[in-house]
């Protein structure tokens, strides 16, 4: 029951963290800088819990992520959902063949993982939308990974600090090796 | 016999001796040029006083820039910090001055507007890049209903697709899944406007025929039952024939940019409407605390009519086949 407790403690802080870091993406970024290219914020957390959570509570909050994106965004829920198991996928794909732990190897994860983003959206806006892209931003497409990545390096001592708060067992802090 | 004996050299000397201070003065007295003799001497005294003045003067005003240093820092360092001041106040008095320009825009244009406006400002943007949305911070408590066309001072923004207590997001013609009903001002001709990229859109369902030119303007129809009649939309910027068609594609360049936008307004319901709605209200209440309840029950029917108005089926065959299914399609 405890643990349970501390499980649900750890899906309800990265849910605040979700929106905190939506939010920011949104509303904080636009007020700042305008309408220069943001992170995506979002897709740090589905690459920590991918790599550092069991494929099912990775799952779950991949699914929870969804929604929170759906809540600010324009896109269709079923694009939505596509675009994030895409990113799980990945994600999960590599983890096998790539030991990623330490912050760097999830700066690099997050980095990569937001440059095929845009891809995966334009080919999947193409085969599930009614109504899909018709153009493709080269510089966001550029400047996003960058940023993503950078915002990552921080991140990933954030959710650390939630881990630890909630019990998790925080990440082990080796390097990539490619296996 | 001694006295016999003088000795004229030392007589000589005495004499010289002597003669000298008769002499400078005796030349002092007779002439006011200066004797030649003493030109050396005076040049000489003139450079080592010019000398000694300089260093003098230059020894003071460093004493004295030394010492002025001090209050000179701290004088400095005050107008600096009021210079910095200044220009914030004065940056700031731009920002102040602009947006007063701005509100002072859009104050003329809710005067003008023969709708019922609600001025809202942006305070988000779709997290996809790929997707035109806002978030606006008006919501179903200001108002704001689903459908709800918004508007800037320079034509029509986009239309209200999802609406929270306190916030909106508006769906910009931009984006790929808006369609709004338009016609060409100077022909009349009358197409449906999609969102197609960042900044352009397209007049479809043309025939090929109909007379649209580089250069029109697009308005609002009014016959969406989202816009009113009469906004801009934008200007055309290419015409061709369609290859797949009969018809005729269209590109149009939006008059509104949504990197530009700060505020904008919902237009809520338009005053005609407004007075139809009053015309149902009920009379005056009487003043019993019976009625007095019950006059409270109109007053929402009023409001809920508002907010249902939008989405009613004043539609015609064009828009009735489109903008309705891209929009469900999109949030449900």
């Amino acid at each position: 029951m405890r643990q349970f407790g501390f499980l649900l403690s750890n899906y309800v802080l990265f849910i605040f963290l979700a929106f905190l870091l939506t939010g920011l993406q949104a509303s904080l970024w636009l007020n700042l800088f305008g309408y220069f290219p943001a992170p995506y914020l979002w897709i740090p957390i589905i690459c920590y819990w991918t790599l550092n959570r069991s494929p099912i509570e990775a799952v779950t909050m991949t699914y929870i992520l969804c929604f929170v994106v759906f809540a600010m965004s324009g896109a269709p829920l079923k694009m939505i959902f596509a675009l994030n198991i895409f990113i799980f996928g990945f994600v999960y794909l590599v983890k096998d063949r790539v030991l990623w732990s330490g912050p760097i190897s999830f700066m690099l994860a997050s980095g990569l993982t937001a440059f095929l983003f845009p891809i995966a959206a334009y080919l999947l806006s193409h085969w599930i939308e009614n109504y899909p892209q018709n153009e493709f931003q080269f510089w966001d497409w550029l400047s996003r990974p960058l940023l993503t990545a950078l915002f990552a390096m921080p991140l990933y001592y954030v959710f650390s600090f939630a881990d630890q708060i909630t019990q998790k067992n925080p990440p082990r802090n080796m390097e990539t090796e490619v296996i | 016999m001694n006295f016999l004996n003088f000795d004229f050299r030392k007589a000589a000397i005495l004499a010289f001796l002597v003669a000298i201070p008769l002499l400078s003065v005796n030349m002092q007295q007779r002439s006011k040029d200066r004797p030649w003799i003493l030109q050396p001497f005076y040049f000489a005294a003139g450079i080592t006083q010019d000398s000694y003045s300089s260093f003098s003067s230059g020894v003071r005003s460093t004493v004295r820039m030394y010492i002025n240093l001090i209050g000179i820092k701290k004088d400095n360092e005050k107008l600096q910090k009021d210079i910095s001041e200044l220009q914030a106040k004065l940056s700031q008095m731009e920002e102040l001055k602009r947006e007063n320009e701005r509100f002072n825009q859009l104050l003329e244009f809710r005067g003008r507007a023969s709708s019922q406006l609600v001025p809202a400002r942006i305070i988000g943007r779709d997290l996809l890049p790929d997707y035109d949305t806002i978030t606006i911070d008006r919501g179903a408590k200001n108002g704001v209903a689903k459908g709800m066309a918004v508007v800037a001072v320079n034509g029509a923004v986009g239309y209200a697709i999802q609406v929270e207590e306190n916030s909106s997001q508006i769906l910009l013609l931009t984006d790929r899944y808006a369609v709004v009903d338009a016609i060409v001002q100077r022909s009349r001709v009358r197409g449906i406007v999609n969102g197609h990229a960042k900044d352009t859109c397209t007049l479809n369902y043309l025939n090929a025929n109909d007379d649209v030119q580089v250069g029109d303007r697009i308005v609002t129809s009014g016959l969406d039952n989202i816009f009113p009649k009469g906004f801009p939309i934008g200007t055309v910027v290419s015409v061709q024939p369609d290859e797949y068609s009969l018809g005729k594609e269209v590109e149009i360049e939006p008059t509104v940019r949504s990197t530009n936008l700060e505020e904008v307004f919902v237009v809520a319901v338009t005053k005609e409407e407004e007075a139809l709605l009053k015309s149902f209200e009920p009379a005056e209440p009487a003043t019993s605390p019976e009625s007095a309840t019950t006059t409270t029950e109109p007053a929402q029917t009023t409001t809920d009519l508002k907010t249902e108005a939008k989405p009613s089926d004043k539609t015609t065959a064009k828009t009735e086949t489109k903008p309705p299914v891209k929009t469900e399609a999109k949030k449900e």
